[in-house]
């Protein structure tokens, strides 16, 4: 034995012990619990650091790689990162969309605009472009996490507010998913390729292929293009954004446009989409039904959910799940290999709900970067 | 549990193992805990494959992703069955296998 005392003295010692202890948990216990929620969020924060250091050192390796001067690069970058949108006042909400609608594409044009200046590289094709800004804007998502994060973090430490620590503890994996989805998304668009979100235009670029395509309006709206062709002896219109570059387009405004220039003479709108799984779900698991199957702010869901109403146009939709993860990264191999089903039931739908010689609207919704 | 140590209280081996084996349990859950969870915060590069088709035969052939790659575009290779063009047919990520591996 190394400390001999007595066997009673211990004893006591080892009682004095636990009351202490007893005595230190009721009184401390939340301050000892703040400490470690504290120390748990600190590793949170150091990780949530590196991947976004990562994200930016990756969009910053790939613009370098076109621009012509760096310190331009470095300037206009810094300052597109820190960029804001303001959303419009909702206390009225009549004409919410038109003003929203506005503002993005303002938000849109300036931030096009931005990435081309800080490359000042005349020769950059347009492909290449938008998919370079889409990093960018991953990379802006994903400081913005950060800094949401953060501030929480700093705001627990300072105040010593164990809730705000927990709440924060709280969102933690979720917080985590959203910056693992968008750091993938940051790898998918540097290398141009298909994400899980682009399987909507996969699924319409799949069915056009092979087909005689009658007339190809490019640009038929802004940044989205429209075939038509001729199919199951029924006129089809394929509306898709315009591809290979990353770019989700205005499907919206081609539904309405192509919807008011047939008055009348269209009997369906087929949407094709990614949607978001449950958990327990099984990714490339495909599902129809009715209704705008769009994301976004809602702008583009508005357009085509008021003109199929003016025009009395059954809206019908058919979803391929996936998580928000997969949706932003890579597209998987059970996924994309869902086009010949998907293909196979927008055949059915059409054969079910139309007659010869009707006119169909077939839109592939979904970002279509690495689809042309 | 009180009681148990009052009991014990003259045997101080044992009040040193337990007090011993209460700090271990305390070291092996940190560590075990924090480690999981970098674990699950890893993200990994992803491999990207390209799936090419010929126009002529239909033969099927899979290689790296290049950049530049998209869906449908034709690209230099022939095909390996009877010479023809190939194009791109899908393109898609594959996951490692060792990831899945279940911890229970
Ligand atoms: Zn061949």
């Amino acid at each position: 034995m190394i400390f001999q005392l007595p066997n009673d003295s211990m004893g006591i010692i080892i009682q004095t012990i636990y009351i202490l202890l007893f005595f230190v948990l009721i009184f401390f216990g939340q301050r000892i619990q703040l400490q470690l929620t504290l120390m748990e969020l600190g590793n949170m924060i150091g990780q949530l650091d590196r991947m976004r250091i990562n994200a930016r050192n990756e969009t910053y390796g790939k613009l370098k790689k076109y621009a012509k001067k760096e310190e331009l690069l470095k300037d206009i970058f810094e300052r597109v990162l820190n960029s804001f949108v303001i959303f419009p006042e909702s206390m009225d909400p009549a004409g919410i969309v038109q003003k929203m609608e506005h503002i993005m594409d303002t938000r849109e044009n300036r931030f096009l605009n931005d990435v081309k200046r800080m490359l000042n590289n005349p020769d950059i094709d347009e492909a290449s472009l938008k998919t370079l800004s889409n990093m960018v804007e991953a990379t802006m998502a994903l400081d913005m996490l950060y800094k949401i994060a953060l501030h929480f973090y700093l705001l627990a430490k300072k105040t010593g507010n164990f809730y705000i620590a927990v709440q924060l503890q709280m969102q933690a994996p979720l917080i985590f998913s959203f910056a693992k989805a968008y750091l993938q998304a940051v790898y998918a668009f540097k290398e141009g390729a298909p994400v899980g979100d682009s399987v909507g235009p996969l699924v319409v670029s799949k069915f056009i292929e092979g087909k005689k395509i009658k007339k190809h309006h490019k640009e038929f709206v802004k940044d989205t293009d429209v075939y038509e062709l001729e199919h199951l002896k029924r006129k089809i219109y394929v509306v898709k954004a315009s591809g290979p570059g990353g770019n989700v387009g205005k499907p919206g405004e081609a539904i309405k446009k192509l919807l008011e220039k047939n008055k009348n003479s269209i009997k369906i709108v087929i949407m094709i989409d990614a949607a978001l799984k449950l958990e327990g779900e099984k990714t490339g698991s495909v599902a129809e039904g009715v209704g705008a199957a769009i994301g976004g702010i809602g702008v583009e869901k508005f357009k085509i959910e008021e003109v199929v109403t003016k025009f009395e146009v059954p809206l019908y939709a058919i979803i391929i799940k996936m998580s928000l993860a997969e949706a932003i990264s890579i597209i998987k191999k059970e996924i994309a290999e869902t086009y010949e089903d998907v293909i196979k039931r927008i055949e059915r739908v059409i054969e079910e709900e139309t007659e010869e010689g009707d006119k169909i609207i077939l839109a592939g919704i979904g970002n279509t970067v690495g689809v042309p | 549990m009180i009681e148990l140590m009052l009991q014990l209280g003259d045997n101080a081996i044992i009040d040193y193992l337990l007090i011993a084996l209460m700090i271990l349990f305390v070291f092996i859950f940190t560590f075990t805990s924090k480690s999981q969870k970098s674990k699950r915060m890893m993200v990994k590069k992803p491999i990207i494959k390209t799936e090419l088709i010929c126009i002529e035969c239909g033969f099927k052939e899979i290689r790296d992703f290049k950049e530049g790659d998209y869906i449908a575009k034709e690209t230099e290779e022939t095909c390996k069955r009877c010479g023809g063009k190939m194009k791109i047919n899908l393109i898609y990520s594959l996951e490692e296998k060792k990831e899945k591996k279940r911890i229970l």
